[in-house]
């Protein structure tokens, strides 16, 4: 990496996340520990960048489904979208990602899920390296499965070999079945495809490494209960980057969990929260974190009004199950589960309305929130219909719930201003402020 | 020249197709015939039919807002499902007996988790999970699902289904299809004898009444009918959309010059396909064969987009389509990608291709008049 | 709710099972728990975190097997009010162990319904309000931690359970006798109980779903009845809905 692109890639971390500058200077371990995870992501980027240009076999996946597979196989997992999106914002700042926001309103329209609008943009304009495979999954989102059609049919993508796998609208034995039956047949692909054979003794060990990996993010979730919440959101993504997606299997990324888990009970013991930050309110922020606005928004209400995002929906939803490694059919049967059911948006997205109801009860109780903030992201229309059920369990529980209309990526949709006014007279109104 | 008799059938279709609650259900519910809703294409009517209740597609004609669904539904979702759920808030479909949804988008999905919270209370509820994929373990899936479904219909309903029923519903849904067929045929011709929303009314009238009353309607339709053609003429434009279920909008683009020959939609031509297997040796089986592999494929469906777009330009040259118009229901992300895809296929094959966002109600007539207009004039050169 | 009777039988069964097969079944009843070994309460706490470090064991962590229900009736005969029965080492005897973990809460009342069942699920997540005492937040079963403070102060399942009833009566007036059973004896025996776990939650979201269904909220039960094998019990809930149902119907009636 040439100085100036590293120089580059420091400013857009910086308009992002914050100072890194601060980061470096500072000497509180839990900024230590931030500042390595954003050079082991940085040390991971390049090794995939690597083995694009090299052909290593690697593989595009429309959502982190089934990491442990791919690690086993040697297979370089990425994100669909992440190179374009990082080189967008790398080249060209946060206008350069506005830029192609922009382009992928003009090719799709304003209604789509502007993160797999993103997607099909790239594909469109080149923007995204060619894997060896491409990996989808069929039924999270209506338009996470029309983007699979729209790549698996471009003329640059459609003779390349691709994979998706379905979920049914249920969850019970036979879903998991159908599921595993599917991820047997996906290694067959991807052995067909790259060459590798997928070794089950060297798969174990994937399942278990990651298993220890979950064990420490719900550590590390157990310890955002604390009164103050010991962790920001960006922390909390970095702890998922590690546990559930590119660090799953690899030793450094358990041993940064470990550290993560040692410095926040540190903190818990010491009473310490967020760094200058008097928490007043616990909120719920019921999906993912805003990646691009998010410290924006978070730290201005933390900061002014000790207002304290605690937990997201994302960091909500690690696996839920260990996979059992003690022979081969519990093994498949555990990966259908974390691919599908037990994880994330696939949890969510395919859940029933009494998920949404039972988790809310369960984060507010758990986590003593104040507040819930449902974002209505634009997207997400698999879940649009549910924030009545899940307002009404919040009055249940005596907890206020926002209803607040964003772009969970563009904040062009619903100015960061707007968001924020919004918020703080939900909170006056309901007394918290 | 049409006869008098061929007039007056299609304005007894289209009749049938301006409400909900059509004469045809009326007679059949005096009997103590069960009617029981389908939410999109993927739901076997056959299998509904077999248990000797009537199958009908949910629409949501008439409506003329959504002021009861936004409740639940929030502002992301498509207006289809929107308007017909709101049509049922009102208790227009309160003459269902039982309604059978599938996970065919999130719109829908998320309607059969609101139903009842709505009020609504139709007494047999359930959702169907079809495939999203093309794999012969996709189709045991399906199949169980659709044993699951006659399971449930008799268990609730109090029937039971034999094979024999099974076969002879399959039979005669084969049959509407044939009929149906005969009736595109008659699209070919150079001046058609009927026109595009006189078709659709046609084909909407199929999704709601007994399938005996509307074969022998078609059968009388199709014997008025001139084969080799009659007087329509203009601008032949297929077109290209989902839960287009009113024929109003074609009349408003055929005032202005074009004709709507052929389409692939949901109440069009997605209907028909080919006929599934009869006399095999399970027709659950062959029913859920045609509805996952055979059946012209919805774009859910991973897999299939090659035939699909096949199926659209072999349908573009037998009837010599001029022009190919996308209809769009705002938030379906599904077709949006789908119409975007077919726009890239259609200029490689130089076929005029014109998108057109609407919401169920047709509410922007001035503008979509002036953007059909610009079409056909453009096509005219 | 004559609904949840037989699965109250079955746990009679059960402890008897394991007491044949010579598991450690041990007693005591709520009102004679030591004053030593009472649990501090606190209605107002919010959840505190216990660390690793501080525990002095865990108990039902997804390796050592974990399993919770609540049964609840009106026959409240079917309750000995007060008793906690333990199958299994107790807390103090397990330092630093892992130990698989049942919890079964049996309560009774004349006048407890299935309205009750939406309080009772809030009531589940309150265990914080024990001193000592973190359930984790975890979407399925019950994991815990229990600190060693507390366990050198006195910490059992004794003072467990008669803090879980002081909880469950401050909360719900309509229970009139309440027993708990904890299992700790083995992941297997954990499992046994799994099993009859596994067809209560069926009944208990049938319940739920019936609630909201009042409340105009669809929760959406199995997607399909047919293909499950549980169907025979929300059958038998239906059925005995319709019976309360026409009771009340006719003692309005009257």
């Amino acid at each position: 990496m040439s100085e100036q692109d590293s120089a580059s890639e420091k400013s857009v971390i910086e308009e992002l996340f914050g100072s890194i500058t601060a980061l470096i200077e500072s000497q509180d371990p839990y900024d230590r520990l931030m500042l390595e995870a954003y050079q082991m992501s940085l040390a991971r980027t390049s090794r995939v960048k690597r083995a694009l240009e090299e052909q290593k076999p690697t593989a595009a996946m429309g959502g982190n489904c089934i990491p442990e597979i791919l690690v086993a196989m040697d297979i370089e997992p990425f994100q669909f979208l992440e190179f374009p999106f990082q080189d967008a914002i790398l080249y060209g700042g946060m206008e350069g990602l506005r830029d192609m926001v922009d382009k992928s309103v003009e090719m799709f329209g304003p209604h789509m899920c502007s993160f797999v609008r993103l997607a099909c943009y790239a594909v469109e304009a080149r923007l995204a390296p060619f894997p060896t495979v491409v990996i989808g999954m069929s039924s999270i989102c209506d338009s996470g499965s029309a983007a699979q059609q729209l790549v698996s049919n471009h003329p640059d993508w459609k003779n390349r070999p691709s994979y998706s796998i379905e979920s049914p609208a249920r969850r019970d034995e036979k879903s998991y079945e159908y599921i595993a039956f599917q991820l047997k047949e996906l290694v067959a692909f991807l052995e067909k495809i790259t060459g590798q054979k997928l070794d089950l003794d060297k798969l174990k060990e994937v399942c278990e490494i990651s298993n220890e990996q979950l064990q420490l993010w719900w550590e590390y979730n157990e310890l955002r209960r604390a009164i103050p919440c010991p962790s920001d959101w960006k922390f909390a993504s970095m702890v998922n980057q590690m546990a559930r997606y590119w660090g799953i299997g690899k030793p450094e990324s358990t041993a940064w969990l470990k550290k993560a888990v040692a410095v926040l009970g540190e903190k818990v013991k010491a009473g310490k929260g967020l760094e200058g930050i008097k928490e007043k309110i616990r909120f719920f922020w019921f999906d993912f974190p805003p990646i691009i606005w998010g410290d924006r928004l978070f730290r201005s209400l933390a900061e002014e009004y000790g207002a304290v995002m605690v937990m997201d929906l994302y960091s909500d939803n690690p696996p839920h199950t260990m996979i059992d490694t003690s022979n081969e059919k519990a093994m498949w049967m555990g990966l259908a589960k974390r691919a599908t059911y037990d994880f994330g948006m696939p949890r969510i997205a395919l859940g029933s309305a009494d998920l949404y109801r039972q988790d809310t009860i369960r984060v507010v109780k758990d986590f003593s929130m104040d507040a819930v903030i449902w974002p209505g992201h634009k997207g997400h229309k698999d879940a649009g219909a549910l924030v009545n059920i899940v307002a009404e369990q919040c009055r249940e529980l005596g907890v206020p719930l926002l209803n607040l209309g964003c772009d969970l990526l563009d904040d062009r949709v619903v100015p960061v201003g707007e968001m924020k006014k919004k918020i703080i007279d939900f909170f006056q109104i309901t007394g918290l402020a | 020249m049409r006869t008098a008799r061929a007039g007056e059938l299609l304005k007894d279709f289209s009749e049938i197709t301006g409400t909900l609650y059509n004469p045809h259900i009326g007679d059949w519910k005096k009997r103590g015939g069960k009617v029981v809703g389908i939410v999109c294409c993927p739901v076997p009517k056959e299998l509904i039919q077999a248990a000797g209740m009537l199958p009908f597609r949910i629409r949501g004609t008439g409506s003329q807002g959504t002021e009861l669904s936004e409740k639940f539904t929030g502002d992301l979702c498509c207006s289809f499902p929107r308007n017909f759920f709101n049509q049922a808030q009102k208790g227009k479909l309160d003459f269902l007996d039982g309604v059978v949804f599938s996970n065919n988008c999130d719109h829908y999905r998320r309607l059969y988790d609101n139903w009842h919270a709505a009020g609504i209370r139709t007494p047999f509820l359930h959702m169907i999970s079809n495939p999203k994929r093309i794999a012969e373990q996709a189709r045991q899936w399906y199949e169980n699902e659709m044993v699951a479904l006659l399971n449930r219909l008799q268990e609730h309903f109090g029937v039971t289904v034999t094979e024999a029923e099974l076969e002879q519903a399959i039979r005669q849904s084969n049959e509407t299809r044939r009929l149906q067929r005969r009736l595109y045929e008659l699209r070919k011709a150079g001046h058609p004898s009927l026109t595009g929303a006189e078709t659709l009314a046609v084909m909407v009238a199929s999704t709601c009444m007994p399938p005996q009353t509307y074969n022998q309607k078609l059968e009388s339709l199709l014997s008025e009918l001139d084969p080799a053609g009659g007087s329509h003429q203009g601008i032949r434009l297929m077109i290209v959309s989902s839960s287009l279920d009113n024929p109003v909008f074609l009349t408003l683009i055929e005032d202005l010059g074009g004709l709507i020959v052929a389409d692939y939609s949901c109440f069009g031509a997605k209907l028909i396909g080919p006929d599934i297997e009869e006399n095999s040796s399970s027709p659950l089986q062959a029913l859920s064969r045609h509805y996952l592999t055979e059946a012209i494929s919805c774009p859910r469906l991973y897999g299939s987009h090659p035939q699909r777009i096949q199926f659209i330009q072999e349908t573009i040259r037998e009837y010599k389509v001029e022009g190919v118009i996308g209809d769009w229901l705002t938030f379906c992300d599904t077709w949006n990608i789908f119409h975007y895809m077919l726009k890239q296929e259609l200029k490689k094959d130089g076929i005029p291709f014109l998108m057109i966002e609407r919401e169920y109600i047709p509410s922007f007539k001035g503008q979509l008049k002036t953007r059909v207009q610009a079409f056909l004039e453009m096509i005219r050169g | 709710m004559a609904v949840f009777d037989p699965y109250i039988k079955k746990i009679d069964e059960y402890r008897a099972e394991m007491k044949s097969r010579g598991r450690q079944v041990r007693e005591f009843e709520a009102q004679s728990v030591a004053a030593g070994r009472r649990l501090r309460l606190d209605p107002a706490a919010k959840p505190a975190v216990i660390l690793r470090e501080d525990s002095f064991l865990e108990l039902g962590s997804p390796k050592a097997g974990s399993c919770t229900f609540t049964l609840w009736t009106e026959n409240t005969a079917l309750i000995e009010d007060g008793k906690i029965v333990l199958i299994g080492p107790d807390i103090p005897e397990a330092p630093g162990r892992d130990l698989p973990f049942g919890q079964v809460l049996l309560l009774g009342g004349e006048s407890l319904d299935d309205q009750e069942y939406d309080d009772l699920e809030v009531t589940a997540r309150l265990g914080y309000q024990i001193e000592g005492y973190m359930p984790r937040s975890t979407a399925r079963d019950l994991w815990a931690r229990v600190n060693r403070k507390a366990v050198a102060q006195g910490f059992g399942f004794a003072g467990l359970g008669q803090a879980l009833m002081t909880i469950y009566k401050n909360r719900h007036s309509r229970i009139q006798s309440m027993a708990v059973l904890f299992v700790t004896a083995s992941k297997e025996d954990v499992k046994i109980l799994d099993d009859i776990a596994t067809q209560v939650q069926k009944i208990e979201k049938e319940i739920s779903r019936k609630n909201w269904q009042i409340k105009g909220h669809d929760l959406d039960c199995s997607l399909d009845c047919d293909s499950c094998l549980d169907k025979s019990v929300c059958d038998t809930i239906r059925e005995v809905l319709k019976i309360r149902k026409a009771k009340k119907a006719a003692a309005v009636g009257c």
